[in-house]
């Protein structure tokens, strides 16, 4: 072996060495006093995690690092670092160094022995920066600092590396997604002064998580729970209507009234909700309510092309009691769960529309109505107003008669 | 008396996003398990297990160069001078963090004579979760078994262990456990059909951290630690340990998938199912299986603190 060279006395070599860690508690806090953790061989854990102690069940060497940089150590460790890894010494350039690879070599049996017994300093005062957990332990609690180990990051930076290389390579090309890693700036601009393995933990990898995709929560929203529909405030109607749409209101308020608390006859108990009317304001009556039904059916349409889209993915209720074996089970409602209610159901879903719904439904949308007051479009004053509560059973009535005339709207 | 409690749609505000020194973005569920623990214990309770459901996480940072960039969001905690930057010294230096908002909902299953809903509601009002805070959560209900508990989520995707999966993977490659992990988790659709056969139901493989393994033996001699509190509200001597995190590989699978397996028709002619996804269709006919528990390992030495769902 040719004679090393004065100037770099190798003890100084083996004193960092002795003194490197896997741990380093600068890794959680720059600011913390400096200090860390050496794991001997025998700290192996053969257990399906990924970890320092597991990496050295499969017998790999993790790469140990100085606790602080302070004189020559980092040049000290630029030899270490390549003996622990089996890379060749270089230069700057990237040309091989022979003095210092000479170092790296006559370094190795230290090595080989640094590993026999466990090691730490600087550990006997825990740095208020430093975080602490407290686990259950046999009935109390033991206080964890977690702490990873940058040659750990180092080799799992390799094999990133290397799934990038196979990408590249058109064989493989398909057989991987490009593993993602994050930019975490531990050690700022000079992370050379809390560790040479700071660089490596400045590239961890980056897990993706489910995201809540508006549109399918939305339709399961949907199909177990319908929706509420929402009536306009504004009614724009043909400005010739309006004075007669005003006058509708008051007559069925005073009118509805009159009939509910008429004492002769139990007018509302026979279903008979009517009041005076006449051409002009049965115009206006039907301008509004048939704006409304419209509104409310485009509505119920657009909830329906929400669920068609993830129709496939909805479970789908059967009626397993009354199942015909010889027949495939067939869904009850497939795109709305049965408990929705049946108002909803149908609006969702012409396919239910019977003569059950058309009452239901209209006596949903009486409710709804009369539950808001409303505005009317192009006046060059606002005109608002309540419609009475007593109103329902009588606009339920007139409903149900517009939703049978104009087939189309069911 | 034994009961799940229920906490849906649990939203958080800027938790923690790092996992560990090796990964950003594992689901957060050793802080579910220790927060489990810690609100059961304030309301007289002790737990028995947890099933963590995630809905939705919103990462705090973007992307350049295909790279995810953590927002920086706040300067290093201010202890003393030393905190200050070099280079300003009105401003703090940083210290890098990686945040996320939250929305999640938690099965606790507990021993308990009496339920106080209040407490926990009470509880959840001012609790942090991972570091953030809870902004919202449904009602909280205590309910008798886990299919109920389930039932009341209905979407969402559960957390299941896969260590067999990296065990298989590794021996089938003969690979080391790390070269494993990281294909793993980097195998497209079309790779995961090429190793493990068709229909593997491994959609949404993940990792995260697992459990705690001491580097060194329990120390009674430090000073700062943190002292635990007994129910008096009295300190009480704490033994301290570095511990690495131990990083597993997990699976989000959608509940809709576990509570409503594909079926196949009788008319068909179906291959025979993966062994792969055996896990999911055991699952699937005993859902007891997704508890999660921890315990400290006595065979390894009793310095191994793991989760697990067996």
């Amino acid at each position: 072996m040719a004679a090393l060279s004065p100037d770099i006395p190798i003890e100084d070599y083996e004193q960092s060495l002795a003194e490197s860690v896997h741990f380093s508690v600068k890794t959680i806090n720059t600011n913390i006093d400096k200090g860390g953790i050496r794991l001997s061989q025998d700290q192996a854990l053969d257990l399906p995690f990924i970890s320092a102690r597991t990496l050295l069940a499969d017998g790999v060497r993790i790469p140990t690092d100085y606790t602080a940089n302070a004189g020559k150590t980092a040049t000290h460790f630029k030899v270490i670092k390549a003996a622990m890894t089996d890379d060749a010494v270089v230069d700057a350039k990237g040309n091989p160094d022979p003095e210092l690879q000479l170092m790296a070599d006559a370094l190795a049996s230290s090595i080989d022995q640094l590993f026999d017994v466990p090691y730490q300093s600087g550990l006997e005062h825990i740095n208020l920066r430093m975080r602490q957990l407290l686990i259950p332990k046999d009935g109390s609690y033991i206080s964890l600092s977690p702490i990873t180990a940058a040659g750990v990051n180092y080799w799992l930076n390799d094999e990133v590396d290397a799934i990038k290389a196979q990408r590249k390579n058109n064989e493989n090309a398909k057989r991987f997604r490009s593993p993602i890693t994050a930019v975490f700036g531990i050690g700022g601009a000079n992370p050379q002064n809390a560790g040479s393995l700071i660089r490596a933990m400045q590239r961890p990898i980056y897990l993706t998580a489910p995201t809540a995709n508006e549109e399918v929560s939305q339709a399961f929203r949907l199909f177990y729970r319908g929706f509420d529909y929402y009536i306009p405030h504004k009614i724009t109607i043909d400005k010739d209507l309006t004075p007669a749409l005003i006058k509708w209101v008051h007559l069925i308020k005073k009118d509805l009234k009159t009939t509910a608390q008429d004492s002769r006859q139990p007018w509302q108990e026979e279903g008979v909700f009517a009041g005076k009317t006449d051409l002009s304001r049965r115009n206006a009556e039907l301008a509004f309510l048939r704006q409304i039904v419209r509104n409310v059916l485009a509505q119920g349409k657009k909830a329906k092309q929400t669920l068609e889209q993830v129709k496939d993915k909805l479970p789908q209720i059967t009626d397993e009691d009354n199942a015909n074996l010889d027949k495939p089970l067939k869904a009850l409602t497939p795109l709305l769960h049965p408990s929705v209610d049946l108002a909803i159901q149908g609006l969702i879903d012409p396919n239910l529309r019977d003569d059950g719904w058309l009452q239901e439904f209209s006596k949903h949308l009486a409710r709804q109505i009369v539950r808001q007051d409303y505005q009317i479009e192009g006046q060059s004053e606002p005109v608002s107003f309540p419609i009475d509560d007593s109103a329902q059973g009588f606009l339920a009535r007139r409903i149900r008669e517009l939703l049978y005339t104009y087939g189309e709207l069911v | 008396m034994s009961k799940v409690i229920v906490i849906p749609h649990i939203k958080v505000q800027a938790a923690n996003l790092q996992t560990s020194g090796l990964v950003l973005g594992g689901a957060p569920l050793m802080a579910a398990a220790m927060f489990a623990h810690n609100l059961v214990r304030q309301t007289g309770m002790a737990d028995k297990g947890i099933v963590f459901i995630h809905h939705d996480r919103q990462d705090l940072g973007g992307f350049a160069y295909g790279n995810f960039t953590p927002a920086q969001r706040r300067g290093s905690v201010f202890i003393n001078k030393i905190d200050y930057s070099s280079k300003n010294k009105h401003a703090l230096s940083l210290q890098p963090t990686a945040s996320c908002h939250l929305h999640f909902s938690l099965l606790i299953k507990v021993d308990a004579k009496r339920i106080f809903i209040n407490k926990i509601t009470e509880f959840l009002r001012n609790a942090r979760f991972a570091g953030g805070k809870i902004l919202e959560f449904d009602e909280v209900k205590a309910l008798n078994g886990i299919a109920q508990g389930l039932s009341k989520i209905k979407i969402g995707y559960v957390l299941i262990d896969r260590q067999d999966v990296l065990q298989h993977y590794a021996q089938a490659q003969n690979f080391k456990r790390l070269q494993a992990f990281t294909e793993l988790l980097s195998l497209s659709p079309e790779g995961l059909q090429q190793v493990f056969g068709a229909q593997p139901r491994l959609s949404w493989l993940s990792a995260t951290n697992l459990g705690y393994a001491l580097l060194e033996a329990e120390n009674v001699n430090r000073t700062g630690v943190r002292q635990a509190y007994d129910k008096n509200n009295q300190p009480r001597d704490t033994p301290h340990a570095y511990a690495e995190p131990l990083i597993g590989l997990v699976q989000y699978v959608s509940l809709n998938q576990l509570l409503h397996p594909p079926k196949p028709d009788d008319n068909e002619i179906t291959a025979d199912p993966n062994p792969i996804a055996e896990p999911l269709r055991k699952l699937s006919e005993d859902l007891t299986g997704l508890w999660w528990h921890y315990q400290w390992q006595s065979k390894l030495g009793g310095d191994v603190f793991l989760l697990s769902q067996e």
